[in-house]
């Protein structure tokens, strides 16, 4: 191409400016971009572009004016022969804080790691306070996958610290030895017409490839799972031990993880460790780390051991599935990757990752800290879990909680779910089903199964779980916790949850699943009978009982890992409990208590009774027949005193024929005795069970019921221990209603206990226990008017008090209250007609105002009488108690 | 510091050999390491020293000394620079030679070539972020350097050339020139077009 000569001068004077320009950003300084343009005004138009670009890349390759010289941290360290009393033998490694080499104490032949920081680290005394600070932290730990640093020091200059020499591979070695050598290419040169950015286009490795070689081993993939476990296990390990002592690692990767010869893996290069508790040195900006392996917090000045148990889970999947969570892409792409997006699931990487390993992996990667593992100790203990077979504890990312996320970062979309929670879950369901159902003829995907499983058990979780932590992590689908709900289940919300009904019971009752589809399934025919009871359908919830049942006794017994057998066992036992619970409530009482004999055997038989869970079910399962005859003695006991029929020398017998609604032909004082055995029993293990786990709510609450529940057998059997025992049970439930003063569960059973205390009590005292009561009871069926056995208890201590009341002869109170207790009794009637416990308090009431009728008419109040005549044929009416009058007669 | 005339070189190298070669390499060196900073793909950082490949290509300099002598027209600088790089090349082939079907063209001793334009874009990500030692600041310009490579990609290979040359190996235009086998004003042309057009685009990418 010819030029004019004007051109040429024209171009040359352009790129002197360029260069001069250019000289000065290098050497430091920050030429003013305007003041070149000012100073060459025949080339105004152009300078500015060309300047400002010139400007853009020096100034991005970092020289700032604040360092001198910016490239000292690559410049090469000319390392002598000896640094302080260490011999060099040979590098090592290098990194980006500097060069590892092999050394050797001269006098103790010990051989160490020597790590020689670069110059430009260690520029200022703040940098240089740090690294002695961190080598003073770093050697305080002394642990078996930790490489202990035994000092720093000084020497010509040379700023450096000295480490346990560990003879082994890194696994970025051993994982680049898997990914360097085959396929993964560079791109050396475009290929000809190729058009591909060369960012974008990273090639993905070849996941065929099975094999990691470590040393001269092979590690063949289905043994890498476990490999990879017990290497993450030891890593957590060592980090929950540094963490406890206030110091983080700060640069998790594989490349600061060693495997030595025997399979042990060793966290090196506490380099970067620094104390927790050190906020001086802690600034934002001073974090240093490897993007690619750092969590995203991080980026914006946060971390804490949350962002290392991310770091290791991101290692993990690196092991897993032979690729890196993030590519190692340019450092803009890199960051933007770690901060707004998640790494691809580690399942979809490799098909063939056990599922629990793939979710301890997930749970650790969560982007959000408040969903990851909270202690590096968690992480351990699942790992170990996975290792052992035994079930971990996190849980699967639910696509309910993918929901949740996507909605908290999509403002539209969280509008949407703030609006209605309810409908987007019955959409995802709806979808999911949709698509399950469509596909019905093909092998349906278990993944399809578990969305809409989740989705419609994260709903109910909303309502379980609403306003009140303390029902988080019990047992969410039972009956008390569902029917405990914060928020009174409406008419359209059971039309919500009975169109739900349809699409669940079609899984529960389609799906063949494998055992985790099982126990859902059979988790959801539990929920669908506890909904069913809760809107009054006995029935349809018995049948769905006994689904759950044969369903978790099929799995109880099903070969498999031990502890899903112990899960499953407990689920059976929790599922008929609530079955017996709603024989019991609906009448037929002797067969409810025979399941519960069932629970208490097969627990009792179980090879593992001895472990704790086990042992608080079993309490439970006492607590159940104890309590199950609250509603007997309440209403039972003056009506069994009146009957002919109850005293048999036959002794209470399990195997008896049933019959529907009548009293049990067996003796009761026998069965009420073994029953007052049976509640001892449950005490003296409840104890044991608060003297292993004194905090553990749910065994507090448990033995609360115990007590409550001995103090209520005891009292009837004119036992002095009563009171004492009560006693126990009210201490126990005032110090977890301070923990949680508007937990329904503490409020019923504190209610019950001054029902209880009111039996022992003389006329004055009782009252006031009895009123006191009262109050409370009918504060919780205002706030939970579903609730089955708030109702039948504000039923018979209504009865009761009314009884005092009468006794009294506080005729106006006595009326009101009866009246009252007729209103409530009716109403469970007519609620639940086989509810067995209204008939029998319906039994006192009628005397009662048979009493009150007979005060008046001694009173001369002979219309007053009458009325409560009529009033009382009413009762005896609506709770149909002629047949049962008669009989017990 | 400088080197002297091209001609005392060639005259020192023809009379004292490796002795010349030795003295006039060391002078360069830190200049190389530049180069060999930039150039070293980033995934071979910190498993090969930079002292070692600079050694290494010294010596493959010595051996290829005499078909230097021979026809001496490239500039000391442009031609231990040309051998540097060759051993980059050489390192790669083994570190990454699984990929059989990628025959990489020899590098022609004498047919300047910027074919590794490539490479280019690559080693100036690698190379930014090395530089940097905290993530703040990796943040504060990893937007930045973002849109450099989006726009240096969307330059021409010749373009997106000159500038690593110029600006990461902080060649001179003249040595530019030399690598790129133009005329030291068309080098120059490039360059300041190439600066340009760098500054549209990267407009253009912040105004989308």
């Amino acid at each position: 191409m010819k030029q004019t000569q004007d051109e040429q001068d024209e171009t040359q004077t352009l790129e002197a400016i360029v260069e001069q320009f250019t000289a000065e950003i290098r050497a430091g300084r920050t030429p003013d971009v305007q003041q070149f343009v000012q100073q060459n005004p025949t080339h105004a138009d152009e300078l500015p572009d060309l300047l400002s670009s010139v400007a853009m890349i020096e100034g991005l390759k970092n020289y700032s004016p604040n360092s001198s010289v910016p490239d000292q941290r690559f410049t090469e360290i000319d390392v002598p022969d000896f640094l302080g009393e260490y011999r060099i033998v040979r590098e090592i490694g290098r990194g980006g804080m500097g060069i590892v080499f092999e050394a050797v104490h001269e006098t103790l032949g010990r051989r160490v790691a020597i790590k020689v920081m670069t110059a430009g680290l260690i520029s200022n005394t703040k940098h240089l306070e740090r690294f002695h600070r961190e080598a003073v932290s770093a050697a305080s730990l002394h642990h078996t996958n930790i490489a202990s640093v035994f000092g720093a020091g000084e020497d010509n200059g040379l700023h450096f610290y000295v480490m346990e020499f560990i003879d082994g591979q890194s696994l970025n070695q051993i994982l680049q030895g898997e990914t360097f050598g085959s396929d993964e290419t560079i791109n050396f040169q475009p290929s000809p017409g190729s058009t591909t950015t060369l960012f974008s286009d990273e090639t993905k490795p070849d996941r065929s490839r099975d094999q990691l070689i470590i040393g001269d081993q092979t590690v063949p993939a289905k043994n890498r799972y476990k490999w990879v476990a017990d290497t993450g296990q030891q890593i957590a390990d060592a980090l929950s031990y540094a963490h406890e002592k206030n110091i983080l690692h700060r640069d998790i990767k594989p490349a600061n993880l060693v495997m030595d010869s025997h399979g042990t893996v060793w966290l090196t290069d506490f380099g970067l460790a620094k104390n927790i508790v050190d906020e001086a040195l802690t600034k934002t900006g001073d974090i240093i780390g490897t993007p690619q392996y750092m969590a995203p917090e991080s980026f914006s000045g946060e971390y804490d051991c949350r962002s290392e148990t991310y770091c290791l889970g991101l290692t993990l999947y690196e092991m897993a599935t032979l690729q890196p969570a993030f590519e190692n892409s340019s450092p803009g792409r890199v960051i933007k990757a770690v901060t707004t997006s998640s790494p691809l699931a580690p399942k979809k990487v490799d098909a063939r990752l056990p599922r629990d390993l793939a979710t301890i992996i997930e749970k650790a990667i969560a982007r959000e800290p408040q969903s990851r593992y909270q202690t590096a100790a968690e992480m351990r203990d699942d790992l170990r879990a996975f290792i052992e077979d035994r079930p971990i504890a996190a849980r699967k990312m639910s696509a309910w909680d993918n929901v949740v996320r996507f909605s908290r970062r999509n403002p539209l979309a969280a509008g949407l779910a703030a609006f209605s929670v309810l409908t987007l879950a019955l959409l995802v369901v709806t979808m999911t089903i949709g698509f399950v159902v469509t596909r019905s003829a093909l092998n349906r995907a278990e993944s399809n199964v578990d969305i809409a499983l989740e989705a419609f058990d994260q709903t109910f979780q909303q309502y379980i779980t609403q306003g009140d932590s303390e029902f988080e992590g019990s047992d969410a689908y039972g009956f008390a916790q569902i029917g405990g709900i914060e928020k009174a289940i409406t008419k359209e919300d059971a039309q919500f949850v009975e169109k739900m009904l349809g699409y669940y019971q079609r899984l529960a009752i389609d799906n063949k699943f494998s055992r985790d589809v099982k126990t859902q399934a059979a988790t959801a025919n539990r929920l669908v009978a506890n909904v069913y009871r809760l809107i009054g359908q006995p029935d349809q919830s018995l049948t769905s009982y006994q689904e759950a049942l044969s369903a978790f006794e099929a799995l109880a017994t099903m070969p498999s890992r031990p502890m899903d057998s112990l899960d499953a066992v407990q689920l059976a036992v929790a599922t008929r409990n609530e079955m017996a619970s709603l024989l019991t409530s609906t009448g037929q009482w002797q067969q409810g208590l025979q399941l519960f004999f069932v629970s208490k055997e097969q627990l009792e038989n179980h090879p593992n009774f001895d472990d704790a869970a086990l042992k608080l079910k079993w309490v439970q399962t006492i607590n159940q027949i104890t309590s199950g005859h609250v509603k007997v003695i309440f209403g039972a006991r003056s009506a069994s005193a009146q009957s002919n029929d109850l005293t048999n020398d036959s002794g209470f017998d399990l195997n008896a024929p049933l019959q529907e609604g009548k009293l049990p032909k067996a003796s009761l004082e026998t069965m009420l005795s073994q029953i007052t055995q049976l509640g001892r029993a449950a005490v003296r293990e409840v104890d044991l069970l608060k003297r292993a786990t004194p905090d553990e709510h749910r065994v507090r609450v448990t033995r609360a019921e115990s007590y409550c529940n001995l103090a209520l057998h005891e009292s009837r059997e004119g036992n002095a221990e009563s009171n004492a025992t009560l006693q126990v049970a009210i201490d126990e439930l005032k110090a977890l209603k301070e923990f949680s003063p508007t937990n329904p569960q503490y409020q019923y059973l504190l209610a019950l206990t001054q029902a209880i205390a009111a039996q022992n009590q003389e006329q004055s005292a009782a009252l006031i226990s009895l009123t006191a009561s009262q109050a409370s009871v009918a504060d919780l069926t205002k706030r939970f008017p579903k609730m089955l056995a708030y109702r039948q208890l504000y039923g018979s201590v209504s009865t009761e008090l009314g009884g005092l009341h009468v006794q009294l002869e506080n005729i106006p109170a006595a009326r009101v209250i009866l009246g009252l207790a007729g209103e409530i009794l009716l109403q469970l009637r007519s609620d639940m007609p086989q509810d067995w416990s209204a008939r029998v308090n319906g039994l006192k009431l009628v005397q009662h105002l048979e009493m009150l009728a007979g005060q008046q008419a001694a009173n001369g109040e002979v219309d007053d009488a009458i009325e409560i005549g009529i009033q009382t044929n009413r009762l005896v009416e609506g709770l149909d108690l002629q047949d049962w009058d008669l009989e017990s007669q | 510091m400088e080197l002297p005339a091209q001609k005392q070189i060639i005259a020192d190298l023809k009379s004292d050999r490796e002795e010349a070669l030795a003295k006039y390499f060391s002078q360069i060196r830190g200049r190389l390491e530049k180069i060999v900073k930039f150039r070293l793909d980033y995934r071979l950082n910190g498993r090969i020293s930079q002292s070692d490949i600079l050694q290494e290509a010294y010596v493959r300099a010595a051996q290829r000394l005499d078909g230097y002598l021979k026809k001496p027209e490239m500039p000391f600088f442009v031609w231990i620079r040309l051998e540097t790089q060759q051993h980059i090349l050489d390192i790669y082939r083994k570190h990454f030679e699984a990929e059989k079907r990628d025959v990489r063209k020899e590098i022609s001793f004498n047919r300047p070539q910027h074919n590794n334009a490539g490479q280019t874009s690559m080693a100036l990500a690698a190379h930014l972020v090395a530089e940097m030692t905290s993530v703040s600041q990796l943040i504060e310009k990893s937007h930045q350097i973002e849109m450099l490579q989006d726009s240096l990609n969307t330059m021409s290979e010749l373009d997106r050339e000159v500038i690593a040359l110029r600006h990461f190996e902080e060649l001179s235009n003249i040595e530019t020139a030399e690598v790129l086998g133009i005329e030291t004003s068309a080098a120059s042309k490039r360059y300041l077009r190439a600066l340009k057009r760098l500054k549209e685009i990267l407009q253009e990418n912040l105004s989308s």
